[in-house]
């Protein structure tokens, strides 16, 4: 029994044994699964973070690469990318392929030589400048294109290096635009300068003419028709018309000419003058496209005319055998007008097309043909002052003008002119043209003196009594001392010291209500109008005539508001 | 049976639907539509979406679904930008009726038990399909979602329903920030409701669970404090302390769910090798704001329960897709059956973008079944169901499988 029990305890010590055996291995093994788990998660953890890493920056990398791609594909330059060893186009955005006129397709993969680029050679040199001298930063270039033409371009590069691979990044940035506005630019503003010289020359000549004239009507008036010195008198009396016409067109030119401004209707102004020139024209069919809707625009009927014709005329003399001359006119805006070399004011503008199928204007002389006195007609033909007041007339007018030519398809000039709300007025009566004397006392106010000397004897001539002042000071003076007396003051316009303008503002604070005539070798530009618009009673232009003075003179003096005094 | 499947991925909801539609009918050379099964993002306008739908199959068509953060078809996998997908059925017997239970929100219990009473069970019933908004409050930038719980809707269902009829579904989500969710519901779109479909007749469900968790180190704990889905305590200790333990930091406190740990059930052998089918696990989404426990995507563990930590491990969930779905597709190829439709519900934690996993693991689903010509629809969903050990159970970071098939000569393969 004791040995039993003996057995029994030992047997229990030694299952105790083992149970603490087998919780001391279950710790340790449960301790070793706690290890394990925790650096499998660990493990898995630091894997899953890399993912995240490597995903985001595959994101990163995707992001950036759509974002060049839109800085390249949406460049407003050309841009192309070239392997510089083997001089391949790897890249080229949609201006690239745009400004060479060349597809993708047939960039992509060749070689510079092999392109269609008729230009390779010089972007090769710049490549190699590029090896040799380091980036090009602006330099001009010249491309000529698969079609023959030539653009004007200013080019950077750069070489990049990636790994062994060397590209070469060129970007063109396209000139020839900018190189034709700023020529047509330099045009405007030659012509501008012309202008004010042409304008300045005319308004002396002009002078010169009147005291001619003024001279030859004084004399015609002394010797009478039997005289034998008559005949000679009145061709000189004509010659001088003619030079008076002369200098109209130079001063057209020179903006400066004489403008009476209405309201027209110049769909019925080009109707009549296409119809009157294509009457005389059998062999020039004449095409109208007009607009049902034309708005009006304010302009002077004679100098618009002399626009016109002057545009039909060098239209048919483009077209020797005859053709077709297609006048247009339509409506409009300043926005419509963008791109051209004039920077347009916002606003409605009538646009009148002159388009002819003739020889067209050689490009080299298309920078000169608003020029004065320039002509490729044969000696004795053109004077070389039609387009030049044609652009005149067209700039006075607060319009522009511009043209396109091919040679051998003819040329298409086109007219911008402000549009009016003004209503289409009716033309006014037709001139006087007899000789209307009077009665009355006329202040005469001219610091020209062969001109006030004329111009004087003239006014006597008429029957009116003169006082004369060689300026605006000493007409003022006059005036205040004779203000009672003075029915009319013929103001000239143009003078040294106080000019016309002061001197009738100092008359009107004196006596408001006095009649004054201004009168200029220039005429009416916006300070004239004004003057007219505040109170002054009429404008007449150097050289004027007997007839022509005599009229005036008598419209302000029978005005309905009765002598200024 | 006919089916096609369409999907598309554009903002324009209208154009959406009927681009899908319009690709569904054609592929499956659809002519007269019964039924849509339709998914699209949460962004997506989702009556524009049904507009454009109808507007191909025609209004008296039910459409069902909803919201969902991804799909997958055969050839597309998209949780980026406004992903859409419906699958066109057209069958020659009627085999499938569908009902709409309102008010999840209020009980999922009441609501999971008058679908079931809705549906009003037959004995040629064989499978049903379920999809349920996950969502009852929208999480916002100071608080977390409040969810609805699968366990609950389906113990409503459980009450009257055949236990040998699996339930298979999902609980919806439209995206990542666990924003409203939006459910076809036949004719109409809704929110806050319990859809199903009971399909009966010749059609067979075959379903398999894909998996990813694998135990952490093999130990058992007790839950020894816990109430609804937030547990305090394993084995006396403050469970945040062990996970601070497992980790040696406390950065995994920073992560919403936690990326790599979960708590698992086993309900196999508790000693013997560990069987991925064998196991129930529960995502846990967080540390509480107090600091004082964890919560679980569901309330369904119970007091004094014994749980393992589970490693969510890419590698594993991957290898589970591939085995699975090519054990399924065996399976019915072994039963002589053809298979006609594939519906993956798959987790949207287990997008390669969520967990960091080197690919998509539906891939592999995508590739088998491509291999044998099957239709597949998929989308991807907050909670999935399945049936698994006995009984149809809400699973976290799985993929479902379910295949319609049916005897050979039955439908087409578009």
């Amino acid at each position: 029994m004791a040995t039993l029990d003996e057995d029994l305890r030992e047997e229990v010590v030694s299952l105790r044994a083992l149970v603490a055996e087998a919780q001391q291995k279950a710790a340790y093994y449960q301790k070793i699964a706690e290890e394990t788990g925790r650096k499998r998660l660990r493990e898995i953890d630091q894997l899953t973070a890399l993912i995240k890493r490597h995903r985001e920056t595959e994101r990163a990398l995707r992001e950036s690469e759509l974002k060049f791609r839109n800085l390249f594909d949406f460049s407003p330059h050309a841009v192309a990318v070239v392997d510089f060893q083997r001089g391949e186009f790897l890249e080229v955005n949609d201006t690239f392929c745009r400004l060479t006129r060349c597809s993708r397709g047939e960039l992509l993969g060749a070689t510079l030589e092999k392109s269609p680029l008729c230009s390779a050679g010089e972007l090769k040199a710049f490549m190699l400048q590029v090896k040799g001298q380091g980036p090009a930063d602006g330099v001009k270039m010249n491309m000529r294109l698969k079609d023959g033409c030539v653009l004007h371009l200013l080019v950077f590069s750069r070489l990049v290096h990636l790994g062994e691979r060397a590209w070469v990044v060129l970007t063109l940035v396209d000139l020839t635009r900018q190189q034709q506005l700023e020529s047509k630019l330099m045009d405007i503003q030659r012509m501008e300068a012309l202008g004010t010289l042409a304008g300045g020359i005319a308004h002396d000549f002009n002078n010169l003419l009147m005291a001619i004239q003024g001279n030859v009507t004084l004399a015609l008036l002394g010797i009478g028709p039997s005289s034998p010195h008559f005949k000679t008198l009145q061709r000189v009396d004509n010659l001088v018309k003619s030079g008076a016409k002369l200098t109209g067109r130079l001063l057209g030119f020179a903006r400066k000419g004489s403008y009476e401004v209405k309201a027209l209707d110049l769909n019925q102004l080009i109707g009549n003058t296409a119809d009157a020139f294509g009457g005389a024209r059998k062999d020039i069919r004449i095409r109208k496209e007009f607009s049902g809707d034309l708005a009006s625009v304010e302009l002077d009927k004679g100098q618009m005319e002399q626009v016109l014709l002057n545009l039909y005329i060098n239209a048919a003399d483009a077209m020797p055998e005859g053709g077709d001359l297609f006048l247009r006119t339509s409506n409009v805006t300043h926005e419509a007008m963008q791109g051209s070399a004039f920077d347009p004011k916002p606003g409605d503008y009538v646009m009148i097309e002159v388009t002819d199928g003739g020889t067209g204007i050689d490009p080299a002389i298309q920078p000169r043909i608003f020029e004065p006195f320039f002509t490729t007609k044969e000696n004795g033909r053109g004077t070389g002052l039609g387009l030049a007041s044609v652009f005149g007339i067209v700039k006075a007018h607060g319009g522009y003008i511009d043209f396109e030519s091919e040679v051998g398809r003819g040329t298409t000039f086109r007219i911008f002119l402000p549009a009016s709300r003004k209503d289409c007025g009716k033309a006014k009566s037709r001139r006087k043209e007899t000789i209307r004397r009077g009665r009355g006392t006329i202040l005469m106010v001219d610091d020209e003196e062969r001109v006030l000397s004329v111009s004087v004897d003239l006014v006597k001539s008429l029957g009116y009594r003169v006082l004369q002042a060689r300026g605006g000071r000493e007409a003022l003076e006059l005036y205040k001392e004779s203000r009672n007396e003075v029915d009319l003051v013929i103001m000239d316009m143009v003078m040294p010291g106080m000019n016309g303008r002061q001197t009738c503002e100092n008359m009107k604070q004196i006596n408001p209500r006095q009649k004054i005539l201004l009168c200029s070798g220039y005429t009416p530009d916006s300070m004239v109008k004004e003057m007219l618009e505040n109170g002054c009673d009429g404008f007449i232009q150097k050289p004027y005539d007997l007839v022509e003075l005599s009229g005036k003179i008598e419209e302000i003096l029978k005005a309905a508001d009765g002598p200024s005094r | 049976m006919l089916v096609g499947i369409g999907c598309s991925n554009t903002e324009d909801a209208f154009l959406s639907g009927r681009r899908a539609a319009g690709q569904a009918m054609e592929r499956g050379a659809v002519s007269n539509a019964h039924c849509v099964l339709a998914f699209c993002h949460g962004q997506l306008n989702h009556e524009e979406f049904l507009h454009g739908i109808h507007s191909l199959v025609g209004n008296g068509v039910p459409v069902l679904g909803g919201s969902a953060i991804g799909v997958i078809t055969n050839h597309f996998l998209s949780y980026e930008g406004h992903p859409a997908a419906v699958a066109v059925f057209q069958w020659e017997f009627s085999c499938c009726r569908f009902e709409v239970s309102e008010g999840l929100h209020l009980d999922e219990r009441r609501a999971g038990s008058q679908l079931v009473r809705c549906l009003e069970p037959q004995s040629t019933d064989r499978l049903m399909l379920i999809f349920y908004d996950s969502i009852r409050i929208p999480g916002t930038l100071s608080g977390p979602p409040s969810l609805n719980a699968s366990s609950l809707v389906l113990q409503g269902i459980e009450q009257l329903l055949d236990p040998r009829i699996p339930v298979v579904g999902a609980g919806l989500v439209g995206d990542y920030g666990f924003g409203p969710v939006r459910q076809f519901c036949g004719s109409r779109v809704s929110s806050q409701a319990l859809v199903g479909m009971m399909f009966s007749g010749e059609i067979i469900p075959y379903c398999r669970v894909m998996h990813g968790c694998t135990p952490l180190d093999g130990r058992y704990h007790v839950i020894t404090a816990m109430e609804g889905s937030s547990v305090f305590e394993l084995d006396g200790r403050p469970v945040v302390e062990r996970i601070d333990e497992i980790y040696g930091n406390r950065q995994w406190r920073l992560q919403h769910p936690v990326n790599l740990l979960a708590l698992g059930v086993n309900h196999g052998e508790k000693w013997g090798p560990a069987r991925e089918f064998d196991y129930v696990s529960r995502l846990i989404t967080g540390i509480l704001p107090d600091g004082s426990g964890i919560s679980l995507f569901e309330p369904d563990l119970l007091l004094g329960a014994e749980v393992q930590f589970m490693i969510r491990d890419n590698a594993t969930m991957i290898e589970s897709a591939r085995k699975n779905s090519q054990e399924l597709m065996e399976a019915v190829r072994r039963d002589g059956k053809r298979p006609l439709f594939a519906l993956y519900i798959d987790c949207a934690g287990r997008t390669a973008a969520c967990c960091n996993a080197p690919a998509e693991e539906a891939r592999e689903v995508q590739e088998c079944l491509n291999r044998y010509g099957v239709p597949l629809l998929g989308f991807y969903s907050g909670v999935e169901i399945a049936p698994l050990l006995r009984r149809s159970r809400g699973l976290d970071w799985t993929g479902v499988l379910l295949v319609l098939a049916g005897d050979e000569g039955n439908g087409n393969t578009g």
